[in-house]
């Protein structure tokens, strides 16, 4: 493997702390590690001029393998990753795509990870499309509850030059210390994104052990009280009595 | 019953007959139709904020037809979502719209049909028909076109769904009668 494209399919385009940046952050730093060229394109930007476009799928000609990473919204992908994935196979094809490798991260907000098959599948049939390699789909739950916390902490925030294409205008976060029992729940994330990139480092197919490490439902039911506790949080914070949170303004 | 056309399909001359197709089917089974080619609307896509839950409840942030058409579907018995086959899913340019329902429901989850989805922030939902153009070679990306409609009905909580494939190697008189058949089969269960 030689040079490696991350598409950061989260629409979220001026954050460093979305869950799909973090990920991605994390798994570039490993590459880099490995002397691996490796950067990442956020796609809703890239999506903003013909021109970016056009250097996306440049750049995607020169790449070994790509690694798709993107939330779920509404059970599938979000917009912008579809759009470039048409774009993709409408002006590469089969031939110009053939023999790259596909991998797909899939996140999504609720607690059940299934959430996410329906848009793991939609990669797949891409690569099927298009006779890209299929990697697999490593998938994962709970996303923007806890994860993104978790995430600024391990992989530190700070938005520098590695990475190609991101905006200058990120918001950056002080990285913060988080219980033992939080880097316990997420363990599991960090050890199965490890093997992953060593795998695709090594040139050795993707053991289906370590997709099913992020599988199970790392967060009991229960916690969903816990959740929504959280969101009531969130709208004090902005000020709102509960009673504007449930508002009908289409209710004529 | 009120009918809203979507359609993901984008300019291209082989399929917008399928528009057509559907809007006749509609009146022919006596329903109210309208519809909304999303490609004629300048609609800027969902950033991913929140602020539909959070800052301005229900309503979404960016200023463009969007909440226009947030309203139709909104009052609409049927939402008809027409889009080709992309990778098994929806086309980018119907995404583009059903991205941006989210004000429609409220941030607390609830499990509904063995499933986690969001609680509605209207007590009025429309119903679902997803029609998916696809191919002969396709089956299993009509297969999860199929399952995701489904999984949309359960998020927007929709009482009834229903989802057709309509194969681009079939004459359009086939495609009338998939059409009309699941055009019966809706008023038969909204009854």
């Amino acid at each position: 493997m030689k040079k490696i494209i991350i598409l950061n399919g989260s629409p979220q385009r001026k954050r460093s702390d979305s869950t799909s940046f973090i990920l991605g952050k994390y798994i570039i730093r490993k590459f880099k590690k490995n002397e691996i060229d490796a950067g990442m394109v956020n796609v809703d930007e890239c999506l903003s001029s013909v021109e970016s476009v056009k250097k996306l799928i440049d750049s995607v000609l020169l790449a070994d393998c790509l690694i798709f990473i993107a939330p779920v919204y509404l059970d599938t992908l979000p917009f912008g990753i579809t759009k470039i994935m048409e774009e993709l196979h409408r002006t590469l094809g089969k031939e110009k795509l053939a023999n790259k490798s596909l991998l797909s991260i899939i996140h999504c907000g609720y607690m059940e990870v299934k959430h996410t098959s329906i848009a793991t599948s939609v990669c797949r049939f891409f690569a099927k499309k298009t006779n890209m390699k299929w990697l697999g789909g490593f998938t994962l739950s709970g996303g923007p509850t806890l994860i993104v916390d978790i995430g600024v902490s391990r992989t530190g925030s700070k938005v520098s030059n590695e990475i190609d294409y991101v905006s200058a205008g990120m918001k950056t976060h002080e990285p913060r210390e988080l219980g033992i029992f939080f880097k316990l729940l997420t363990r599991n994330i960090w050890a199965g994104l490890d093997a992953i990139v060593n795998s695709i480092i090594e040139g050795r197919t993707i053991s289906k052990k370590y997709f099913g490490l992020m599988n199970k439902s790392i967060f009991p039911k229960r916690f969903m009280s816990m959740v929504d506790r959280w969101w009531l949080n969130v709208n004090a914070c902005n000020n709102h009595a509960e009673k504007i949170l449930y508002a009908m303004p289409l209710e004529r | 019953m009120k009918v809203l056309l979507l359609s993901g399909i984008e300019f291209d001359e082989r399929l917008e007959g399928y528009e057509e197709l559907v809007i006749s089917a509609a009146k022919k089974n006596g329903f109210e139709i309208e519809h909304v080619l999303i490609r004629n609307y300048s609609l800027q896509d969902c950033l991913g904020c929140l602020n539909c839950w959070f800052v301005t409840p229900g309503q979404c942030v960016l200023k463009d037809c969007g909440a226009e058409i947030l309203r139709k579907i909104h009052e609409t018995d049927l939402l008809i979502m027409l889009s080709p086959v992309t990778f098994g899913g929806y086309s980018s340019c119907l995404k583009k719209m059903i991205d941006r329902v989210v004000p429609l429901a409220l941030p607390h989850i609830i499990w509904m049909k063995g499933r986690e989805c969001h609680k509605k922030r209207y007590k009025k939902t429309p119903n679902i028909l997803g029609i998916g153009i696809t191919s002969n070679s396709n089956d299993e990306e009509g297969e999860l076109f199929k399952s995701l409609v489904k999984m949309n009905a359960i998020n927007l909580r929709s009482e009834i769904s229903n989802s057709i494939l309509i194969k681009k190697e079939d004459k359009l008189e086939e495609a009338d009668r998939l059409l009309n058949e699941a055009f019966q089969c809706i008023t038969a269960q909204s009854r």
